[in-house]
């Protein structure tokens, strides 16, 4: 199992609301996709077509209502704790607003090092480890220093991005990585994550609302609509 | 004719590393009835600028200059005086809809609570007006939109409750922040649009402050560029986007998607400590010497106004 692919196989989602008198909402309707090592695979679909819910299901954040995630031959339901962690690690998701992804109260080094651990790395190689993380994605030692509000929305997206590195993920679901920052910014986020695929081989499943920025880095594109996706 | 004139403003903040100045020396005159474009990267000091208009900066801010309106100094009105202005003669349109409304008050009320404050309209009429305000918005069913909360909302629809808050008095300005920053294309053509049709309506002049381009070009009669605090570029719309004088205006209309997502290169610089000289001159590709050593001035060139070296 050298390159496994991402699946999601008729995967629904439905939700309910008010107490009494119950109603259900479909979000996504039998919804199947694969990718690939190496791909990237864009989802379109306008603010509220469950873009993100799709993120969170073929990552393992959240549990579809019925249909099933495979990681290469293995559905994501039946992995056991020790798989499951596993799965975690291979499989990563970016989300769209980097702040919000990072502890405000903790400084960069502190939040890349929480991770770091994770993976084992004994502590003596720990900074090497970071350094190298940083200039991977353009960043330089002294952002380690400063917390998430003393840097811009680009430069936390690419710390983020250095934490999902650190894994060595084999796929990164990207939920509008770009959409809160500028477009000079967003530019340099496109560039940064084609040449770490290149370098690294991983999938990706780009999500967005932006037809040419999803059109500029996908490989194929699928279109999510009333809870269906559709292939072009 | 300017219907607002900003004279050397500066916005300057405290902080343990040393003075920040987020608007430094700024002039710009803001002509009526004319959408005028303020563009540049987050951080550059743009909604800072935008802010300082109505006073409404943070409390440690250290502001000098003039920003006059109708022969007066705005910057020199006591907070008694600036309910008469605000609302009433400009508004503001806050980035960022969910945190800029109330979330634990219906949108009706916090509209109609416009009215109430600024024309001493009661309660039952100004909500009789909000509805009428809340159609002419294009909402259908402006009473079930009246009865609900921000989170009931879409950002879209957030989005237009903020702008008939705005409207709501007919003010002369209209100050946007990042109208459309987070939206997706369709909700973005629709506050595009109604930001156009109100400003043609009311007949009142638009400050747009954004960062993106492709909005500006969509609404604007004239672009200023902002960089690092300081304003770089100011030209007409349409000969901006045939070809923009400033290095950094150029990088930037390269980077949006028709031209390549091509990056401006590098990172904009500390505004505690920005590079000598010209601002941009570390990320410039046509820097000369002396770009490194002496801060050039606004030269004029026909109808554009470049802060650049290339153009004296």
């Amino acid at each position: 199992m050298l390159s496994p692919s991402l699946r999601a196989d008729e995967v629904s989602r439905a939700y309910s609301s008010g107490l009494l008198s119950k109603r259900k909402k479909t979000v996504l309707d039998r919804v199947s996709l694969e990718v690939k090592k190496g791909e990237t695979l864009g989802i379109m679909g306008e603010s509220g077509t469950g873009k993100t819910t799709l993120g969170k299901i073929i990552t393992g954040l959240e549990a579809p209502s019925t249909g099933n995630v495979f990681y290469g031959e293995k559905s994501l339901s039946r992995m056991k704790n020790t798989e499951r962690k596993r799965f975690r690690s291979r499989v990563q998701m970016v989300f769209q607003n980097p702040e919000g992804s990072l502890n405000p109260r903790k400084k960069i080094e502190l939040s890349l090092n929480q991770v770091l651990k994770l993976t084992g790395t004994p502590g003596r190689k720990q900074k090497e480890a970071l350094l190298l993380a940083l200039e991977s994605v353009g960043l330089t030692e002294d952002v380690l220093y400063r917390y998430p509000h003393q840097l811009s929305g680009g430069q936390n997206q690419r710390v983020v991005l250095a934490r999902v590195l650190f894994l060595q993920p084999h796929f990164i679901v990207l939920d509008e990585p770009t959409s809160a920052l500028d477009m000079s910014v967003q530019a340099q986020i496109l560039h940064l994550l084609k040449r770490l695929q290149r370098e690294t081989g991983m999938g990706y499943v780009f999500i967005s609302h932006d037809r040419s920025v999803v059109e500029f880095v996908s490989d194929r594109i699928g279109i999510l609509a009333n809870g269906r996706l559709h292939f072009s | 004719m300017s219907c607002l004139q900003i004279r050397n403003l500066t916005v300057r903040f405290g902080t343990a590393s040393g003075p920040l100045k987020a608007v430094d020396c700024v002039s710009l005159a803001h002509e009526k009835e004319e959408t005028l474009a303020l563009v540049g990267e987050t951080g550059c000091g743009k909604s800072m600028l935008g802010r300082a208009v109505l006073k409404l900066l943070p409390g440690d801010a250290l502001v000098s200059g003039e920003i006059l309106y109708e022969g007066r100094n705005l910057l020199s009105l006591s907070e008694k005086d600036l309910p008469v202005i605000r609302g009433n003669e400009i508004s503001y349109v806050l980035q960022n809809p969910s945190l800029a409304l109330d979330p634990v008050r219906t949108v009706g009320k916090q509209i109609s609570e416009v009215f109430h404050i600024h024309r001493r309209i009661k309660i039952k009429d100004a909500a009789r007006k909000t509805d009428l305000l809340l159609q002419r918005m294009g909402f259908s069913t402006p009473e079930e939109i009246a009865s609900l909360y921000p989170f009931q909302l879409s950002e879209g629809m957030n989005q237009r409750i903020l702008i008939a808050m705005a409207v709501a008095l007919h003010p002369r300005i209209i100050i946007a922040d990042e109208p459309t920053k987070g939206l997706d294309e369709r909700l973005k053509k629709e506050v595009i649009g109604e930001l156009d049709r109100i400003k043609k309506e009311k007949e009142s002049s638009l400050l747009l402050i954004s960062h993106d381009l492709g909005v500006a070009r969509k609404l604007s009669n004239r672009i200023a560029i902002m960089y690092c605090g300081q304003i770089v570029e100011v030209s007409p719309a349409a000969d901006f986007f045939a070809g923009p004088l400033h290095p950094y205006s150029r990088a930037l209309l390269e980077s949006h998607p028709e031209n390549g997502f091509n990056p401006v290169p590098g990172t904009a610089p500390s505004m505690i400590a920005p590079p000598r000289g010209c601002r941009f001159h570390p990320r410039c590709g046509r820097k000369m010497d002396i770009c490194a050593e002496k801060e050039p001035q606004q030269y004029r060139k026909k109808e554009t106004d470049v802060k650049c070296f290339l153009h004296r």
